[in-house]
């Protein structure tokens, strides 16, 4: 069953939303621009046009960036084609709020755990930016939180899928969120010396997509053939005419079996993307901008893959 | 500084209360519901930061009710405290 995309809405550490999601791939920012903090998401003010400031008071920086991008996903919809009442929201997060986390186990650390803050804790859950969400948007409907890492948020459009062909859910709140900290930063720097090979791109951003069953019609387009599997069982289109976008995972090393899923004549693209592991969101943000049908490859870990591909009708 | 300034510090840095300083909190006004409009999740800061900043220890509702009232109320439940200690 195809799922057709009724609303978008994303942040990303890019600034002038949404223009810069609709430039050539091969505009990613270079390396000086990297150091200069493109990885963070310096101004989430925007997210205040949509929920009051005093609401947001406990809320952290890994909520708000899932607040202000499915406010805008929200926004982006005609209030005729969705109600809230039979909407569910599906958040897909490769590390959950890290900067609450660690905040956290440091003041467990250095107080102890009777004195370990509370507000902290509550923030420091993966579920925390869909419980925020759903209640300051209204959202009714069954809510989800997922966790696998680079596939996370193909699980999460799987689910969505799932609820839509069972009736729980009249459409489906489908987004992915991931914040980047310092702590990240060190980490996945010693991680890559270790392993002798260049850095990844880890960055922070938020992208969130209103979907419906494929039988509405769609302003953007629709996702199909979303599936998860090791090399051996997931077959990919081959369509020569559709892009083949292949993304390496953020936490395994480049994987040699991507080219058991390539032929001859496929028209292929590596990313290596800053928004990792919201990667997907950003392609298939792009994809749309472009207006191009893709074939998607996602690369997990040990050795499990997923793929979806988006097709413009 | 003395303890009440302390105390309402200790309150907006910790609450994360935005847009407000120490010397516009109403000492007489209630700090949950009206007035600062704390909620329960404040509550359970407020306790374990009282024990962070001056080691004062609410052990229970009887001891937590009076005190939580105002920040007056509050200030008189901490002075009392650390003169006992």
């Amino acid at each position: 069953m195809k799922l057709s995309i009724q609303g978008i809405g994303a942040v990303t550490p890019l600034d002038d939303y949404p223009a810069p999601l609709f430039r050539n791939l091969a505009d990613e920012p270079n390396e000086g621009q990297k150091s200069a903090g493109l990885y963070k998401v310096e101004d989430t003010s925007g997210v205040f046009d949509f929920v009051s400031k005093k609401k947001l008071r406990r809320v952290d920086h890994f909520s708000r960036l899932g607040l202000l991008a499915a406010g805008r996903a929200i926004e982006d919809t005609d209030p005729e084609i969705i109600s809230k009442q039979n909407m569910g929201i599906i958040v897909a997060t490769g590390f959950g709020a890290l900067e609450t986390t660690f905040g956290f186990l440091d003041s467990y650390i250095e107080k102890g755990d009777r004195l370990a803050s509370p507000t902290h804790f509550s923030n420091s859950v993966h579920n925390a930016a869909a419980a925020h969400i759903s209640i300051c948007y209204g959202i009714q409907g069954p809510n989800l939180t997922v966790s696998q890492f680079d596939l996370s948020f193909i699980c999460a459009l799987m689910t969505a899928q799932i609820w839509l062909y069972e009736r729980k859910a009249d459409a489906v709140l489908v987004g992915a969120c991931d914040a980047f900290c310092d702590v990240l930063g060190y980490c996945i720097n010693e991680f890559y010396k270790e392993k002798k090979c260049k850095s990844y791109g880890f960055g922070e951003s938020a992208f969130f997509f209103i979907v419906t069953r494929g039988d509405q019609k769609s302003r953007y387009g629709y996702i199909n053939d979303i599936s998860m599997g090791g090399p051996d069982n997931l077959d990919m289109l081959h369509d020569k005419d559709n892009l083949m976008i292949i993304s390496p995972s953020a936490v395994e090393p480049c994987c040699p079996d991507f080219s058991r899923f390539v032929k001859k004549n496929d028209q292929v693209v590596l990313i290596n993307q800053l928004s990792a592991p919201t990667d997907c969101g950003t392609t298939l943000f792009r994809a749309m901008g472009f207006g191009m049908n893709i074939q998607y490859l996602k690369q997990g870990k040990d050795g499990c893959y997923g793929r979806f591909n988006f097709v413009k009708q | 500084m003395e303890l009440k300034q302390k105390l309402k510090k200790m309150i907006i840095e910790e609450l994360q209360i935005e847009d407000i300083t120490p010397d516009a909190i109403d000492d007489e006004a209630p700090l949950f519901g009206e007035g600062l409009c704390l909620d329960s999740l404040d509550a359970v800061e407020l306790v374990v930061q009282l024990q962070v900043y001056f080691g004062v220890e609410i052990k229970n509702l009887e001891e937590g009710r009076p005190a939580l009232q105002s920040i007056n109320t509050l200030t008189e439940f901490v002075n009392a405290r650390l003169s006992a200690q």
